[in-house]
């Protein structure tokens, strides 16, 4: 166990330093750099060209990614931004809660109502209450989020008044960003526990469990749920990525406080430390939360702690 | 572990995330208070990057930097210099210097008193460090600043600048207080301290901006009537990205003022009586370029042609639903200079006219269509940035001169790829736009010293250049008006621009709201603003 977290966490940095290079090269690459995109219209090149020595742009990209990466590793120094000269660490401590506390609540969200939601469905499997369930998953994962969220929008905040329109302060708020964020993932949980609580409940064990006697219902929640469990986990955590993207996204359109805005904006603005330090940020969660979720699988699952799956 | 303690082990291991994020949620965003004079909310699409305005603009600053600061002198929407914090002025006889006359009582938020020594400490600290700002080129050509007495300050120049005014007056030349600069160290784009009519309240990240009455402001702009305080306690600007939003938020009640150029959106808006609508005509131009240094878009007559083959009233009715006015000059309305008129030596919509044009040019229209020269196929590469309603545009666009028997080919790239293609020359027809204060526009975007930097058209013409180069020096305002009008006929004539239209946007207000105005540069005013029910 102890060699396999090793393994794990070597992979981890190792994919850190593939991000951080990716995404440093390409906004380096990416055509138009910081000091044109800063100065617009009117610049002339005399200021453009002062403006990026002092940016020190000028310099090899090799030698600005390892003096970025020596800060950033050494000291956790992170840079400041090229545009509001603030401290990229401080900038990103303001707003990375706000999208923590959404992508949290949302995965959570998208777990126990999933896992609820597919059992409901495949203990009612082929009744009007399962073509309900499988039909709402469908569109669960056909709609786009952007689209759900408008129509929440109008709905709920506009139509009912029930909930505000945007922003963020009061459990109120939370509502219709989670519900939005969480719904594909929704979706997918529920359709997967629906189809393994079919499968493992045709199971030899199970019908053993009920001929010796065992009321269906614990047959139900202590033998065949845990055992249906694993291909949700897996996708979970395989979509979480997924659920970050899709934060920038929800967190846009409610104008939830997050880091994804600022992330987006700061890609335009081709303002590297920030881009940089939000990946730096974002991606060892993601990355650490993936193997949370792996290192849950092999306890659930001793097969794949010991590397036979 | 056995499998049936696994579903508490997720919860757990899930609520510990969540429990890690749950101490710092952010706070409500700032409730209106209605004690003493009510609250104005709008929306804003960009956070601002910093408040110092001699740093980064973005929107957002831009939105903000006219109610913090004041400037020397202001400009009126109908294009005029007024006195701000300067009472007077004086050209000397040479041209090359500027006296200011301050204007007495001015104070700081910070209770320091404004005189010529924070005058000169504001444009030698633009000087030294405000190289991201941009007017940074334009602060740059101030040779010296010095102060002559307590309230008076000379501006020397090099050579004869006449775009002074228009340089003083644009938000990012406000006027700092010294004391509140040493004091706030590295955040002075967190903590701006001006003369404005509205001090920073609060600023949370993510969320908003609240701005806080100035109670002791009486030396308002003279477009107002209302010069002293403003009638109301706080402007809000609320951090809504999203247009759909914003106005589900304008519907709700959360913001009482929103700039609409959604079509159908305001249709429904005006027919809504909690609001007013107003249309409002922006001041940038959107035009066609062409690049003049590469062939066959060098030969004026294939530049000519093309531009007669553009129908500018196909494009405002189709591509933009009524949103805009059909544009025929280089200068937009506000700018010295403007004339409607001189669009007769430009060149209006006749395919006839176009197709004769590339005959002289030894064009000859193939079997296809196409027009083509010694077996080269006249074709067009169309570069514009992603920008609505851009991509609606260059489809009209291509349409037409498809039309005409030119095939066009559209590429749309994020605004700061698109300034670098245009720098290196990579495009052949540039679907862009401007938004200046001075004519100087056109020596900015069209003259031969500019090439390769802000001149994006490598248009470049000796006669235009020595009008342009007269009228930056030129400090009569009849004399100067007169000089621009002579460049544009020329430029017209050569049309490396075809200009299409200028936008128009719509102000939708609510009801409560009175007495709101759009100044220069689509500034808005909030001098005579009353809040019903307040």
């Amino acid at each position: 166990m102890g060699f396999y977290i090793a393994r794990r966490l070597a992979g981890i940095v190792l994919t850190m330093l593939a991000v951080s290079f990716l995404v440093y090269t390409g906004l380096t690459l990416a055509p138009g750099d910081t000091a044109e995109a800063l100065l617009g219209e009117h610049a002339s090149a005399e200021q453009v060209a002062a403006l990026r020595s002092r940016l020190n742009l000028d310099a090899p990209l090799p030698e600005r990614y390892a003096d970025y990466m020596a800060a950033a590793v050494s000291r956790g120094d992170l840079g400041r931004s090229l545009l509001s000269d603030r401290p990229v660490a401080e900038v990103i401590r303001e707003r990375l809660p706000a999208t923590l506390l959404l992508a949290g609540l949302s995965v959570l969200l998208a777990a126990g109502l999933g896992i609820a939601l597919g059992l409901l469905a495949a203990v009612h499997r082929g009744g009007r209450l399962d073509l309900a369930l499988v039909s709402g998953t469908v569109l669960g994962l056909a709609i786009p989020p952007y689209w759900l969220a408008i129509l929440f929008i109008q709905f709920f905040a506009l139509r009912l008044g029930w909930l505000p329109v945007f922003g963020s302060g009061t459990a109120a708020h939370l509502v219709l960003p989670t519900l939005t964020l969480s719904l594909p993932a929704m979706a997918v949980v529920a359709r997967l526990v629906r189809a393994s609580v079919i499968e493992v409940s045709r199971s030899d064990f199970v019908r053993t469990a009920l001929a010796k006697g065992l009321p269906p219902r614990r047959v139900l929640l202590r033998h065949i749920l845990p055992n249906s469990l694993l291909p949700a986990l897996v996708v979970l955590g395989l979509n979480l990525g997924h659920l970050v993207g899709g934060a920038f996204v929800v967190e846009t359109i409610f104008a939830w406080p997050g880091l994804g805005r600022l992330t987006v904006q700061a890609i335009f603005d081709r303002d590297i430390p920030m881009v940089m330090g939000s990946a730096l940020v974002v991606a060892p969660l993601c990355l650490g939360v993936n193997l949370a979720v792996d290192l849950l699988h092999g306890m659930l699952d001793p097969r794949v702690r010991h590397g036979a799956l | 572990m056995r499998p049936k303690s696994s579903l508490p082990a997720v919860v757990l291991v899930l609520s510990l995330l969540i429990a890690g994020c749950a101490g710092s949620t952010p706070s409500v965003t700032a409730p209106a208070s209605s004690g003493g004079g009510g609250t104005l909310t709008r929306s804003m699409t960009d956070e601002p990057t910093s408040l110092d305005p001699q740093g980064a603009a973005n929107s957002g600053a831009n939105l903000m930097l006219p109610y913090l600061f004041d400037t020397l002198v202001t400009r009126q929407s109908d294009g005029q210099y007024v006195p701000l914090l300067a009472e007077s002025w004086q050209v000397g006889s040479d041209g090359k210097t500027v006296d200011f006359k301050l204007r007495q009582g001015v104070k700081f938020h910070d209770g320091s008193a404004l005189d010529a020594k924070a005058v000169v400490f504001t444009f030698e600290r633009f000087k030294a460090q405000g190289d991201k700002s941009p007017i940074a080129g334009n602060i740059k050509e101030i040779a010296s600043i010095t102060a002559l007495d307590e309230s008076t300050v000379r501006f020397s120049f090099a050579k004869p600048t006449a775009t002074v005014f228009s340089t003083l007056s644009m938000p990012y030349a406000g006027i700092l207080s010294p004391s509140a600069v040493a004091a706030a160290g590295q955040d002075v784009g967190r903590k701006p301290v001006g003369t404005g009519p509205f001090k920073l309240g609060d600023w949370q990240s993510g969320v908003g901006v609240t701005l806080v009455r100035n109670p002791d402001y009486n030396w308002g702009t003279p477009e107002a009537k209302n010069r002293g305080p403003v009638k109301f306690e706080k402007l809000v600007f609320k951090l809504i990205p999203d247009p759909s939003t914003q106005l589900a938020a304008l519907q709700s009640g959360d913001v009482d003022v929103l700039f609409v150029n959604e079509p159908s959106q305001l249709t429904t808006l005006e027919k809504d009586n909690n609001f007013a609508v107003q249309r409002v005509n922006l001041d940038s131009l959107i035009y066609l370029g062409f690049n003049c240094a590469k062939p066959p878009f060098d030969d004026v007559k294939v530049r000519q042609a093309l531009s007669f083959a553009v129908n500018k009233d196909q494009i405002v009715q189709t591509a933009l639903a009524g949103m805009g006015a059909v544009a025929s000059t280089p200068l937009t309305p506000s700018l010295l200079g403007y004339n409607a008129d001189l669009g007769s030596y430009g060149q209006g919509f006749d395919p006839a006219k176009a197709k004769s044009l590339l005959t002289q040019a030894g064009f000859n229209q193939g079997a296809d269509g196409v027009w083509q020269r010694g077996g080269q196929k006249l074709t067009a590469r169309l570069l514009t940035s992603t920008r609505a309603p851009n991509d609606a545009i260059a489809t009209v666009l291509q349409s037409q001169f498809k039309t005409l028997g030119v095939p066009v080919e559209i590429q749309q790239l994020d605004s700061a790829a698109v300034m670098k293609s245009t720098t290196e020359g990579a495009f052949d027809i540039l679907l862009w736009r401007y938004e200046w204060n001075d004519p100087d526009a056109l020596n900015i975007y069209l003259g031969g010293s500019r090439i390769r930097q802000t001149n994006r058209v490598f248009y470049s013409n000796k006669a235009v250049d020595d009008l342009l180069r007269k009228g930056l020096s030129e400090f009569d305002s009849a004399k100067r008006a007169g000089i621009y009008q002579e460049a544009q006929k020329l430029i017209l004539a050569d049309a490396p621009w075809q200009p299409l239209y200028l936008p128009v946007e719509g102000l939708v207000v609510g009801k409560r709201v009175q007495g709101l105005k759009i100044g220069a540069l689509g500034r808005m005013l909030v001098n005579d603003v009353t809040l019903a029910g307040q």
